[in-house]
């Protein structure tokens, strides 16, 4: 059901209404009708306009009282921004809601993007200042990447695993290769080397590229799978039986190792971006110590 | 017989044990009591859990009690038919159940391995399924990258500095703290980019004036410093706040710095905005009340008067020094250089001025009439004019020859009366008069002795008389119509030998010394359009144009149009150098400044001094 403004009162809580009825749930991206957005976009605005109208001689740049305001603004944002890693550690009752965090953090952060920018003043160049800029950027968009796996994949991600726990999907896959192993003990050498090797492959094998693209090349249930259905079709082999057996099981392994991909595949995308947006914030610190530092130490 | 019931477990070494029963009836009971046929000794089972009815020789139904569904074949089911040749398994609690068809004795029955699973899942599972294995932790990356930075970006350049503290230059080469550079140095210090110690001498310290007076030696003050702060309009409250603000971080206000901005890219520095100049010019008298400088904000609508500083007086023949005052435009100053020069009888298209040029053209390379450019010789950087001499520019048409000997023409030393007396006297004394028509033998003449008496004494009183006769030459020369009188004004002087002499001429280089003006940059102009020589009828005349004819073409900073926009230093030195403004520097080629200007006030004594100085 889609919420409506009746479901919120003033303040943008959620009514009793709307509590009864199940509605709890609101996106942090939509929290108090988006208010945090409202206050990003506004402080955006007022930092673009302030921009064009402020002459700052002979151009402008990340020095002087409009350029020096520009950067103190955003190294406090990035500190609070980076609170955002203490604060979700904390149990905190009352009015410090972490969806009202994380939402500001959110909009915040974007907004950031234009205040660190226009402290630049568009100089860029190969130094310390510019390496702290180019780390917030990539942070930002790590997180903005972040947001979106978090819009668009859970759906996709619930909807290939069908209920099935990770534990369930490794066992179903475990199980698979001890009917495998107990199919396959009549085979000739030829063939049963082909089914151990569909036996020993499982979906974890392979680096991040290969868990966040899906692409795994070719799979050795395949090949083993086409090797059974080639000698079933040509008929030579009296051991039919086995064969329809062994065909069976190389499906549901094939099955099965499809919808343990697809969930590394979502999993990992929804994780990756955490793998760059962390290690890099605290890359930026660095750098912006650096920044600081140096613009005093050479004042 | 219908079913074989395998239960397999592994050893503590990995072994695998099976332990095999035979159930000889098509329905076997699963659960955790005792009397169940299938016994599963997991409390997750129920006592009674489910039953397996063997339908065919291959084909099992599995349908649980009590509505407990088990997975079978990976999908939850309270009743389902598992092809035994096919394979399948259901799995109850942590125990899976394998159906197959039997061998050998077991030919006819279908065969049901029975194994309790690890605990699988759990965090092995979370490992397996997270990015945790496959990507450098968090946490280590983190430490990884702030540390190398803050070795790279922190560190190391604090450490260049430090290691080039005590040397006087840096060798050249990579230095760690480039990285910290801002931006690109201007072009006049791009040399400096790579030696940071240069101007950043102290650490924590902002840029002094002592780092740029080190190569800056020759740059005097605007004013003396007390004048300045005087000068200088009280701070607003936000000025002030951001005074009080760059004070607390120890940036000395009124430094070179605070106008001369480096790090914003190659190319020129940036001249500081009008508005700098205008802060203490646009109201100076309310706060300088002694000071001489009019109020001035914008060339276009708020600009004195020019005021050139026009010699008075010429100085003296005791040597005394010329006087100059400076004096606006608008109040028709005269000036007096010393000489006597009509423009206007020089310039004209039609008197004998004109006729002489006529005749004079294929010598001098005149026209029709004499122009500006025949007397006024640009500098070699364009921006005066060389200035006029008797020798290259007087003389093509004022002779001062008096004298032939054989084909030379001697002529009277300028500038040197003494000399021109001497050399008039020595004519007079070794040239005898003009030898009369009738004194030969040979000539016709009037009967009578008498005559030839009387034109031989003539003669001879002549020869007697003729070096007497110098003085009155001398004083012809000296006199109105004489040489030098047309063009000099002459005073009779207590001086038996010389009684004449001439008072000093001497001109002036440079009319407006706060102000700079290129004439090589308007040379698109006629001089007449600034300059109104040709009807100006005597040397007194003052012929600058007034700001009015400059506002023709230029307008202030902000003017648009086709007016030239002109800030105060397209023609004002702030640091007040005797060199074209930054703005017209800017514009001409680089390095073209004048070296000093050519000082003129001292051209007419030259000869006399070195004489003297040569006694």
């Amino acid at each position: 059901m889609a919420l409506s403004d009746a479901d919120f009162d003033n303040a943008g809580r959620p009514t009793r209404r709307s509590v009864r009825a199940g509605d709890t749930h609101q996106s942090l991206l939509r929290y108090r009708r988006m208010l945090w957005a409202k206050i990003a976009f506004v402080g955006s605005l007022v930092g673009i306009v302030s921009y064009l109208l402020i002459d700052v001689e002979p151009r402008h740049n990340g020095g002087g009282w409009y350029g020096y305001t520009l950067g103190t603004l955003s190294v406090l944002l990035i500190l609070w921004l980076t609170m955002l890693g203490v604060r979700k550690r904390l149990m905190t009752p009352g009015r410090w809601s972490l969806k009202a965090w994380t939402s500001a953090h959110v909009y915040l952060g974007l907004a950031l993007v234009v205040i660190a920018t226009l402290h630049t003043g568009f100089q860029l160049g190969w130094n310390v200042h510019t390496l702290a800029w180019a780390l917030m950027m990539i942070v930002v968009l790590s997180g903005i990447f972040g947001v979106l796996a978090y819009m668009i994949l859970p759906r996709r991600l619930g909807s290939n695993r069908d209920e099935t726990t990770e534990a369930q999907m490794l066992e179903n896959v475990a199980d698979l290769d001890r009917q495998l192993l107990d199919a396959a003990q009549p085979l000739e050498s030829d063939i049963a080397v082909f089914v151990q090797k569909a036996m020993e492959e499982d979906a974890f094998h392979g680096g991040v590229g290969r868990r966040l693209t899906g692409r795994h090349g070719g799979s050795a249930t395949m090949r083993a799978l086409a090797e059974i259905r080639s000698r079933a079709l040509s008929g030579t082999n009296a051991a039919e039986e086995i064969y329809d057996r062994l065909d069976g099981l190389l499906s549901r392994k094939r099955a099965a190792l499809g919808r343990i991909r697809a969930h590394l595949r979502y999993k990992g995308l929804l994780q990756i971006w955490l793998f760059v947006h962390v290690p890099l914030t605290f890359a930026l610190l660095a750098a912006l110590s650096a920044h600081i530092v140096s613009v005093f130490f050479y004042w | 017989m219908s079913f074989t019931i395998r239960y397999r477990s592994r050893s503590a070494g990995g072994r695998e044990i099976v332990r095999t029963s035979r159930i000889d009836k098509d329905i076997a009971t699963i659960g955790r009591s005792p009397d169940c046929d299938i016994l599963l000794s997991d409390l997750g089972v129920t006592l009674h859990h489910a039953t397996l009815t063997k339908s065919d020789t291959f084909r099992v139904t599995i349908e649980t009690d009590k509505n407990l569904p088990v997975l079978v074949n990976g999908r939850t089911a309270t009743r389902a038919d598992i092809n035994a040749r096919r394979g399948g398994s259901i799995r109850i609690g942590q125990h899976l159940l394998s159906a197959s068809i039997g061998e050998g004795e077991d030919s006819d029955r279908i065969v049901i391995s029975v194994e309790r699973e690890e605990a699988a899942g759990g965090p092995e599972a979370e490992r397996l399924f997270s990015l945790t294995g496959k990507m450098p932790g968090k946490r280590i990356s983190a430490w990884v990258f702030s540390l190398l930075i803050l070795a790279s970006c922190l560190a190391w350049p604090i450490y260049s500095f430090y290691e080039y503290r005590t040397t006087e230059e840096r060798p050249e080469g990579f230095h760690a703290d480039i990285l910290w550079i801002s931006g690109s140095m201007s072009d006049a210090h791009s040399n400096l980019a790579e030696d940071c110690q240069a101007c950043h001498t102290q650490p924590f310290v902002s840029v002094r004036d002592g780092a740029c007076l080190q190569c800056h030696t020759d740059v005097t003050d605007h004013a003396a410093a007390g004048r300045m702060a005087s000068a200088e309009p009280e701070p607003g409250r936000w000025d002030g706040f951001l005074l009080a603000v760059s004070d607390t971080f120890n940036r000395p206000r009124r430094s070179c710095a605070s106008c001369h901005l480096e790090h914003e890219g190659s190319g020129r520095m940036a001249a500081a905005p009008q508005q700098f100049c205008a802060d203490c010019h646009g109201d100076l008298d309310t706060r300088l009340t002694d000071t001489d400088f009019a109020n001035a904000h914008d060339f276009g609508r708020g600009h004195p008067q020019f005021r050139p500083r026009v010699m008075t007086t010429p100085g003296d023949l005791s040597g005394g020094l010329a006087r100059y005052r400076q004096v606006s435009l608008d109040d028709n100053p005269r000036e007096d250089t010393g000489l006597k020069f009509p423009h206007q009888l020089h310039l004209s298209q039609s008197n004998g001025v004109a006729r002489m040029a006529q005749r004079l053209s294929a010598e001098h390379g005149f026209n029709d009439a004499l122009d500006c450019a025949n007397c006024h010789v640009p500098t070699a950087d364009g921006t005066r004019f060389e200035p006029i001499t008797m020798e290259t520019n007087c003389q093509m048409c004022h002779s001062l020859s008096f004298d032939r000997i054989g084909g030379t023409i001697r002529t009277l030393r300028h500038g040197e009366p003494e000399m021109v007396v001497a050399d008039i006297r020595a004519l007079y004394r070794s040239t005898g008069p003009r030898r009369p028509m009738d004194f030969s033998g040979m000539s016709r003449r009037r009967p009578g002795d008498v005559n030839r008496a009387r034109t031989t004494d003539r003669y001879r009183f002549a020869q007697r008389t003729r070096p007497g006769r110098a003085d009155g030459a001398i004083r012809a020369v000296f006199s109105d119509g004489g040489a030098c009188f047309d063009c000099h004004r002459v005073e009779r002087v207590d001086r038996p030998q010389t009684p004449y002499d001439v008072l000093p001429v001497r001109q002036i280089g440079r009319y407006l010394h706060n102000g700079w003006f290129d004439h090589g940059a308007h040379e698109t102009e006629d001089c007449g359009t600034c300059h109104v020589a040709d009807s100006s009828d005597s040397a007194g005349d003052v012929l600058l144009p007034g700001i009015e004819t400059c506002r023709d073409c230029h307008g202030g900073a902000q003017a648009g149009g086709e007016l030239v926009s002109s800030s105060c230093a397209l023609c004002h030195s702030y640091h007040g150098e005797d060199a074209a403004p930054y703005l017209v520097r800017a514009r001409n080629v680089r390095g073209q400044r004048p070296q000093q200007v050519r000082d003129y006030s001292g051209l007419w004594n030259r000869q006399r001094d070195r004489r003297r100085q040569g006694r």
